[in-house]
């Protein structure tokens, strides 16, 4: 501390309205993303809840839930506990407050954008990576100035060691950018559109090593890193052992970025690939009852503060749904219980186990325990705060009760087979059916947590009444130089953590080593298969129609992958091949089954069929939950794009001919006519009247694609 | 065709290696972690967030 050791002293202040700002932010996109999500489970109970509007439908409001809850709240919470957290670690200011707030608003203005684009039908319909191009230039740009802004800060500290909070904020950035960077790898073929230059598996694999490893770096380690700091900071003990920190950070750093083609078990899928999700998210259980038991016991000796500090309520039972959450994903990630639980509510409910209970806890304790801080005043009420525990707990675990449940259900009923080897319900909706209670309680939980949140927005407002309205800056006094590692004779860890590039160059081999060796050998697929051999590629109009698919975000409830298990083939036919997707720009294979897998759907059902359960699923089968799409029949197909689409398909290699490409947009216009004709017929026949323009309309694309769906391979 | 590009996915010389590599690196952290000779340093870094805000650990 002396001059000798660290050059003269400097006296500066912290930043704290940057932190106020997320803080704030924090609070809004909080109320905004539960009550999206509030209306995406009314959706599921009661289909009018719909509202037959297109932008409200079930399709684009999901994707504005999980990129509302995981982007702008839990992105602003974790802005907030590390510009906070971080200057006080390393001693020093923000390195810069122009950064700061560049930071700031240009993630709000994202938010934005996603906001107003995602319920338009802009979306690349791969999930939490739902965001089209220019948006996702602009994350790239606004990460970059996070990313610069917490580098300098970190060179410029002066404080020598980096404590383990910081450790996972480092993890954070670089494996966020990483992830970000190589899944929104896309060809823009519109101001609001582009094509992944992955297809198919690969995009599926690519796909889901970011989609698994943003649960990773996005909803855990800032959040490690956060509990690292704020659980002490509420308890006033220090963690209980740095020791089991230090492995806990390593171990999960490197074993996570392998697991995520457990989204994919029994698709697909290479084998290899699947044992090895399968069996690194096995080993992450490990780490991550490290982490738990780390944090959970240091509050040792200290036990009293759970009944009587509502802060270290929230922050324990949010790491307790932590451990709850990481011995729930390895299991999931065995095949067998995959095979159970796979596209099934389970996974929606052990999702909401991590986000509610464990990023929403925590987020709220860490709240409870800033905001009076920054503020300077006192928590105007203690008891609100505890009444809001009581409510927020009672509402996940309704949440997570019924979706367990309801998870549950459905799969035991969808692979109920007699002893005929035939299914005991043949008929998909009446796993529907029964589940439909079950989606009014979880829409209780939902709105019990929200309940519990309204209480803490008054809390908070009181709160800042109550502020003096002179704002006081925290000042910090310390020697200028940061002081190297390098020169001072530590050895082992302890250097490295006083060395920020070399540490942050390691955590970065950590990740890379996994993603390289589990996607590099996909991504050369294209080597061992003659693609000509297989099938055929999307004609004009079915590639049009698909299109729509994927702007109306039919993979939330439908998905595109039979799995080799017997009950998904005697269901839905052959299991579906790597090859059957293989030019699918972005893959739909999806992840949830509300509604029946659509792979094979071609051929099934006459195109009449299709136009009437368009127009209202319930006219054919009464107890359907799925949403009205009566607009495909006014909203024109926009033939004039599939020139330019065509050619940057033919560029990354799907072999249409120059012919095609050059005539994409006449050959779909004809393809149309004969289709709305076919569609005529059928209409006269059954004695209803033809809809205008059918040849023009985009329901008859729509057709195109269904019934081409699983009618590709054939010979 | 298929049985042939199949084929070109057995990477199981890949997997053991990637266990290789895990355990050695995770050995190693174990050995960083428990060394005798780091106790009082962690204890010292254990209480950084407890320092006053703007006390610096000497
Ligand atoms: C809210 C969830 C939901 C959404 C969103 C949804 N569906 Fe459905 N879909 C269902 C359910 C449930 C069924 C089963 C009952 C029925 O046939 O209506 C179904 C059935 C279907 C079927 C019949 C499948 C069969 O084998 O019988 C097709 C085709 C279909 N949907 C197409 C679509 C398309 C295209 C979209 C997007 C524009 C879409 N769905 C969006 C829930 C949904």
């Amino acid at each position: 501390m002396s001059e000798a050791t660290g050059g003269p002293l400097l006296n500066e202040t912290y930043d704290d309205k940057i932190v106020k700002a997320f803080t704030l932010a924090t609070l809004v996109f909080g109320l905004v993303a539960f009550i999206v999500g509030l209306l995406a489970a009314l959706q599921l109970a009661y289909w009018p809840f719909n509202f037959n509007l297109e932008w409200l439908t079930f399709g684009r409001i999901r994707p504005l839930h999980t990129n509302a809850a995981i982007f702008a709240f839990a992105g602003n919470a974790i802005f907030a506990g590390i510009y906070h957290s971080s200057q006080r670690l390393l001693k020093t200011r923000m390195f810069n407050d122009t950064l700061s707030w560049a930071h700031f608003w240009g993630w709000q203005a994202i938010i934005l954008a996603a906001a107003i684009s995602l319920p338009l039908g802009f979306s690349q319909s791969k999930e939490y990576a739902e965001l089209e191009w220019p948006i996702d230039i602009a994350i790239t740009v606004v990460w970059v100035i996070f990313a610069v802004n917490f580098f300098g800060t970190l060179i410029r500290r002066r404080e020598k060691h980096m404590y383990v909070a910081i450790w996972f904020y480092i993890a954070t950035i670089i494996t966020v950018a990483v992830l970000h960077i190589f899944n929104s790898l896309e060809v823009p073929v519109g101001m609001m559109q582009s094509y992944p230059v992955w297809a198919g598996i690969q995009d599926a694999l690519v796909q889901w090593w970011y989609g698994h490893n943003a649960v990773a770096f996005f909803l855990t380690t800032p959040f490690l890193g956060l509990m690292y700091y704020y659980v002490p900071k509420a308890s006033g003990r220090p963690i209980y052992s740095y020791r089991l920190s230090i492995i806990h950070f390593w171990a999960l750093v490197f074993i996570y970025i392998w697991a995520g083609p457990h989204h994919l078990l029994n698709t697909a899928l290479p084998d290899w690939a699947q044992t090895l999700g399968m069996v690194f998210s096995l080993m992450l259980w490990a780490p991550s009852w490290g982490g738990m038991i780390n944090g959970l016991l240091t509050l040792r000796g200290a036990w009293h503060l759970l009944r009587t500090d509502p802060i270290v309520k929230f922050l324990i039972t949010a790491v307790t749904f932590y451990g709850m959450s990481t011995f729930e994903g390895p299991l999931l990630s065995i095949k067998s219980v995959s095979s159970l639980a796979h596209y099934t509510d389970w996974i929606i409910g052990h999702v909401h186990g991590g986000a509610l209970g464990w990023n929403g806890f925590l987020t709220f304790g860490m709240l409870y325990f800033l905001i009076p801080k920054l503020w300077n005043t006192k928590l105007y009420s203690m008891k609100l705060a505890t009444t809001h525990f009581w409510i927020g707990l009672t509402g996940i675990l309704l949440y997570y009760i019924s979706m367990m449940a309801s998870g549950l259900t459905q799969g035991l009923m969808w692979q109920a087979i007699n002893d005929k080897g035939q299914l005991i319900y043949p008929d998909f909706v009446q796993t529907v059916t029964e589940i439909v209670p079950l989606y009014w309680v979880r829409a209780a939980g939902g709105l019990l947590f929200i309940a519990g949140f309204l209480i803490m927005l008054y809390n908070v407002y009181m709160t800042i009444q109550s502020a003096p309205a002179e704002e006081k800056a925290e000042a910090v006094t310390a020697p200028v130089h940061p002081k190297d590692g390098r020169h001072t004779g530590d050895g082992g860890h302890r250097k490295l953590e006083g060395m920020v590039i070399t540490f942050s160059i390691l955590s970065f081999l950590a990740i890379a080593v996994g993603s390289v060796i589990e996607i590099y050998p996909t991504l050369s697929l294209h080597k061992y298969i003659d693609k000509n051999a297989m099938v055929e590629p999307w004609t004009p109009l079915e590639q049009a129609g698909r299109d729509i698919y994927v702007k109306e975000g039919c993979y939330v409830c439908h998905s595109q992958m039979i799995r080799k298990l017997p009950f998904d083939v005697i269901r839905f036919g052959e299991a579906s091949t790597i090859e059957e997707s293989i030019y699918n720009r972005p893959f739909q294979w999806g992840s949830k089954r509300t509604g029946p897998d659509l792979a094979r759907v071609g051929g099934k059902y006459p195109h009449l069929w299709h136009l009437r359960h368009m127009n209202n699923p319930r006219d054919l089968v009464e107890a359907s939950l799925m949403p009205r799409y009566p607009w495909l029949e006014k909203k024109k197909i926009d033939f004039y794009s599939l020139r330019r689409k065509f050619s940057v398909m033919q560029s990354l290699g799907v072999p249409y001919g120059d012919e095609t490409v050059a005539n994409a947009d006449k050959i779909a216009e004809e393809e149309a006519i004969t289709l709305a004709a076919e569609l005529t017929k059928e209409i006269q026949a059954a004695g209803g009247s033809v809809p205008e323009n059918l040849e023009r309309t985009q329901i008859t694309a729509l057709i195109a694609y269904l019934q081409a769906l699983g009618q590709k391979g054939k010979k | 065709m298929k049985q042939e590009a199949l084929s070109a996915f057995q990477y199981g010389d890949l997997s053991s290696f990637a266990m290789i590599l895990f355990m050695l690196t995770f050995i190693g952290f174990i050995y960083f972690a428990y060394n005798k000779h780091n106790k009082k340093f962690f204890d010292q870094m254990a209480r950084m967030p407890l320092n006053s805000d703007n006390e610096v650990e000497s």
